[in-house]
């Protein structure tokens, strides 16, 4: 139940303005008189909007725009303009008032406004039918040194990749999992240079004698301040990866052939070898801290993404 | 070691919630004795989790679970239950705290109630901390002249650019303002060619011609096109509709103050202040609005 506060010097006013908003509204409606009641009442209830006179005594609309946004700087002032105060309202805008509503036009327009600002305010919305809409998305991040970070990227690429059904739901997973060794390979092997022996405990968590050796490194000077950066262009026809680390790098053409089935056993090997599986194309730099992974379009029955997931 | 606040103007009630929690080694508990004590608690830092009372003096169980889900989203509010306190419970829990737990069986119920929230809240704080990494993003979407696309459409924008830093909690509303204007703009006049003059003047036929032109060729076949670019400075929103566009040259100066009592002009005043920068090609039908970060706010210094 949102809660409105009306303020205005004018005992008319306020109610006439609390009947607009009362007819066929749950909103809880609070009054005052000035600016400095205002801000007093601000103290006792939540308000969800200010909706406020400009010329008062005590305290004006203005002045009250500024100390809300000092104070309650996430409650909407709604300003009420008239002829008159257009210059004070013009200020009032400028310093942090989220919408006006010309006095000759509360009828029509007050409510609406209210609604829109309303609507405006942090709300838990679902996107579902927006992804639909969306048509492509890029987005780099600059990750430190953290696997906690791994399992939500991957989560929001799986979302993307899935919004613009560039896979079906398995393909989905692949294109997460070649993501999730990207990055654990840019953030152990590339960053903190460890061992695969020592990443895959690590990732694992088998050994806590691993972890540690892993938190050392995350402190230590030379290993601390390198970032793994990662970039994500994901359109209805291909989806593109860039997952790069700080580390020296490695020697690109001990890299298994794509095919290559003893690469199944050699140590260090499955990760690549689920990139190269999962994705179309899986390219790595020279110095070899770099890898470039691309996923085409996989022809998909047109219906919506699936529910379950 | 995660930091739980139990609120209860009881201190028997205190004694009893800490001494349950108290018997796992890695929770520590802190106390306050009614919502407002609770607040200024919160002001110096943030605990993990916080469990309180109902009914207290100063700021109660309600009022709190009001405040800390507008100041401190990421904090997750478990509510304790009694009889006489059924329904403000249900506000409580409509307002946005976590959980319950009933007084009458805390001994059962109650630590497994607060790892079943700490387990979920640390998954929005990883989520929330892998955002705060996040240094550009660049979005596109192609709408249909559908209106219940719009809201949605503008928080998943205002989202990102809180995110990004571009804006904090008071700019956020304003930002979604000007979005709004310029979709709604897009969506009414441009793609369905329907005048304000008319909705202003009579809702009703304006409505029906909403209604009418939604399923009716050309109009209907027309889209929205929403490009949207963020870093950490700077927001660039391009919104593009199909209809035939205006003179952009006859848009009223928004800063004559006369205009105020015009709605027409409304939608452009109100985008022209809330951003910094708005651009109409020749044609009319496509708008560029700008927002920079205000100057200090950092946001992306995390990483």
């Amino acid at each position: 139940m949102p809660t409105i506060l009306i303020v205005d010097d004018s005992s008319v006013d306020r109610r006439l303005v609390g009947g607009l908003l009362e007819q066929d509204t749950d909103w809880n409606l609070e009054y005052a008189e000035n600016g400095r009641a205002a801000l007093a009442r601000l103290r006792e209830v939540n308000a969800d909007v200010v909706v406020t006179d400009m010329n008062m005594p005590e305290m004006d609309g203005l002045d009250l725009v500024r100390a809300v946004r000092v104070h309650y700087s996430d409650v909407p002032v709604i300003l009420m303009t008239g002829q008159g105060s257009e210059a004070l309202a013009i200020e009032a805008l400028d310093l942090g008032a989220a919408s006006y509503v010309p006095k000759s036009h509360l009828n029509d327009s007050l409510r609406n406004s209210i609604e829109q600002v309303l609507g405006l305010v942090r709300a838990d919305r679902t996107y579902e039918q927006l992804i639909d809409c969306m048509t492509r998305n890029e987005f780099t991040f600059l990750l430190p040194n953290d696997a906690a970070l791994i399992d939500p990227l991957v989560d929001l690429v799986q979302q993307m990749v899935g919004g613009l059904r560039l896979c079906d739901p398995i393909g989905r997973v692949r294109v997460g999992m070649a993501l999730e060794q990207a990055l654990l390979n840019a953030l152990y092997r590339g960053n903190l240079e460890l061992s695969p022996d020592m990443m895959h405990q690590a990732s694992e968590k088998l050994l806590s004698e691993g972890v540690d050796l892993v938190e050392q490194r995350r402190t230590q000077p030379k290993y601390r301040d390198r970032r793994v950066f990662v970039e994500a262009h994901v359109t209805k026809e291909e989806a593109r990866f860039v997952v790069r680390d700080e580390g020296p790098g490695f020697d690109t053409s001990t890299v298994p052939a794509p095919h290559d089935a003893h690469a199944l056993e050699r140590e260090g090997g499955r990760g690549l070898v689920l990139m190269r599986s999962f994705m179309d194309e899986v390219r790595f730099n020279d110095v070899g801290n770099e890898v470039t992974m691309v996923k085409r379009r996989e022809a998909v029955p047109d219906v919506p993404p699936d529910e379950g997931a | 070691m995660p930091r739980i606040l139990v609120v209860d103007d009881s201190s028997i009630d205190r004694h009893m919630v800490g001494g349950l929690l108290k018997k796992q080694p890695d929770w520590q508990i802190e106390f306050a004795e009614h919502g407002g004590q609770a607040l200024e608690m919160l002001a110096a830092s943030q605990p993990e989790l916080i469990i309180t009372d109902m009914m207290m003096p100063v700021v109660d169980g309600l009022q709190l679970v009001a405040a800390v889900k507008k100041q401190y989203p990421l904090v997750p509010v478990i509510l304790i239950t009694s009889k006489g306190s059924e329904d403000i419970a249900v506000k409580a829990l409509k307002l946005g705290a976590a959980s319950y737990s009933p007084k009458s069986a805390l001994a059962q119920d109650l630590v497994e109630t607060v790892q079943g929230v700490l387990a979920v809240s640390s998954e929005k704080r990883t989520s929330a901390r892998l955002m705060s990494c996040m240094t550009d993003a660049h979005c596109s979407f192609v709408l249909n002249n559908d209106a219940n696309l719009i809201p949605a459409l503008v928080d998943y924008l205002q989202e990102d650019a809180q995110r990004m830093g571009i804006c904090d909690e008071g700019e956020r509303v304003r930002v979604g303002v000007a979005l709004d204007e310029a979709l709604v703009n897009a969506l009414y006049h441009g793609n369905l060619e329907i005048s304000s003059e008319l909705r202003d003047t009579d809702g009703k036929a304006y409505v029906a011609l909403v209604r009418e032109r939604t399923s009716q060729p050309p109009y209907c076949e027309r889209r929205i096109h929403v490009t949207a670019k963020m870093s950490p400075t700077e927001a660039t929103i391009t919104i593009r509709d199909e209809g035939p566009g205006f003179d952009p040259s006859r848009l009223p100066d928004p800063t004559d103050p006369v205009n105020l009592e015009h709605l027409g002009g409304r939608g452009v005043l109100l985008m022209r202040t809330f951003m910094d920068n708005v651009i109409y090609n020749e044609t009319g039908n496509q708008v560029t609005l700008i927002k920079r970060a205000a100057s200090g706010t950092a946001e992306n210094e995390k990483c």
